[in-house]
């Protein structure tokens, strides 16, 4: 029987780095969930990912037990390292802080490919240059 | 860990949502959280003023009038969740949280561990735990644990050291990196009124080889660690903290490591295994675990 939904989180948290402060605390701790076993879960399946941000999407169930799904770390943070700058651009249409091969876009593209709605491979990278284009980052090629 | 950590809300449309929180990420967010109106993303702070954003070029989401911040005062987190529960078992093990013990009955033949989970891991209801304390109970058939030497490596709270202890075994050590974690495990050893010697630090950090080595951690460490977990074990050793998945992963650096995997338990998407080494002559003394 499917037990009853108490609640819905999303959450970006680094791989590997939960701890009970804040996000996690403040998030979690309201729907009376174990934090610490929550810790332990998300370090133990992201260790392998460590220097991505991961977002996470928690379901807290009436009796207080939850699941939880990883995404793909999200196209911006990924589109950031692969033009090695820190931050996207605040007036993406006239202010250009970086620029991405479009092997480069594929590589995000089929990176993020589960998590986009996108029929196929040529999709998901217009995706992801849309929002390369709105991060003031050119894609070249 | 920072006394309190500044707390900042922005509205922000779901569709722009990635976009503004890789800009929160690149001011130093320590997290993000996404609902309601928008993202909610959680800064370092020193003491009670709030953090000025090191924005290169902000969106217009995040321009400095459209910051709503405040201060989150560090607090006991697990709050709301320690009022949810109840003793757990795990085979002759009770495990009563602190602010129950008070009203326990306690079964026939049970051994009642009295465990503040504070802010380590172990309350006992996590299956790495119960897994382990299962395989400690049936490794104890006999009274086969007293007066054998048992070292906890990643005590926690200190629980398998504790149940150990109870049981008989002598003498028992536990070892944890975490300071907190130390900490906790002193309290606990005290309300419980056993015998057990704590330190922070590793399993190199152990004086020598224990009969039985207790080992609940992750499996990247218990693959990191899994030489000197065999190394100083001389009779069981028991590995908990595994994903159903990286099974496999752990059983391979044991084997390497120089032990046989007697067994694998699992429960709730996590796996524990019993390990001896491979120099371990089979005789009558060897602790056995029941079929």
């Amino acid at each position: 029987m499917a037990k009853k939904v108490a609640g819905f989180i999303k959450l970006q948290i680094p791989a590997g780095q939960a701890n009970p402060a804040p996000p996690v605390g403040p998030a979690l701790g309201q729907h009376s969930v174990n934090i610490m076993e929550f810790c332990k879960a998300f370090n133990e399946q992201t260790a392998p990912m460590q220097g991505d941000i991961v977002p996470v999407e928690i379901t807290v169930y009436e009796d207080r037990s939850f699941t939880f799904i990883m995404k793909t770390p999200p196209a911006a943070q990924l589109l950031l390292k692969a033009a090695g700058i820190p931050s996207g651009s605040g007036t993406p249409h006239t202010t250009k802080v970086g620029k991405v091969s479009r092997d480069q876009v594929r590589e995000i593209a089929e990176k993020k490919m589960p998590d986009l709605n996108a029929i196929d491979i040529d999709g998901a990278m217009k995706i992801i240059e849309g929002t390369a284009r709105s991060m003031g980052i050119t894609v070249e090629g | 860990m920072p006394d309190a950590t500044a707390r900042l809300e922005v509205a922000v449309r779901p569709e722009r949502r990635e976009l503004v929180s890789a800009h929160l990420w690149a001011a130093g967010a320590l997290g993000v959280l996404d609902g309601g109106d928008g993202l909610t993303a959680w800064f370092p702070a020193a003491g009670a003023t709030a953090p000025v954003l090191d924005l290169h070029s902000p969106v217009p989401e995040l321009l400095p009038t459209a910051l709503h911040w405040s201060i989150e005062a560090d607090r006991d987190w697990q709050a709301e969740w320690k009022a949810t529960i109840a003793p757990v078992d795990a085979g002759r093990f009770t495990i009563v949280p602190t602010w129950l013990a008070d009203g326990h009955r306690p079964r026939p033949d049970e051994e009642t561990l009295v465990l503040d989970p504070g802010r380590a891991f172990g309350t006992g209801h996590h299956a790495t735990t119960t897994l382990c304390l299962e395989l400690l109970d049936d490794l104890d058939l006999g009274d086969a644990l007293a007066g054998r030497a048992v070292a906890d490596v990643g005590c926690g709270t200190g629980v398998l050291a504790i149940a150990a202890a109870r049981r008989g075994a002598s003498p028992v050590v536990g070892v944890d990196i975490d300071a907190d974690a130390v900490a906790v495990s002193r309290a606990n050893v005290a309300a419980n009124d056993v015998d057990v010697e704590l330190a922070i630090g590793s399993v190199g950090d152990l004086a020598g080889p224990a009969d039985i080595v207790c080992a609940n951690l992750v499996t990247d460490v218990v693959v990191q660690l899994a030489d000197a977990l065999v190394a100083h074990t001389r009779q069981a050793l028991i590995v908990s903290g595994v994903a159903s998945a990286r099974r496999d992963l752990a059983a391979a650096a044991l084997e390497r490591a120089g032990a046989r995997v007697d067994e694998v338990r699992t429960r709730d998407g996590w796996v524990a295994l019993l390990a001896r080494p491979l120099d371990t002559p089979d005789t009558p003394d060897t602790v056995e675990v029941a079929p």
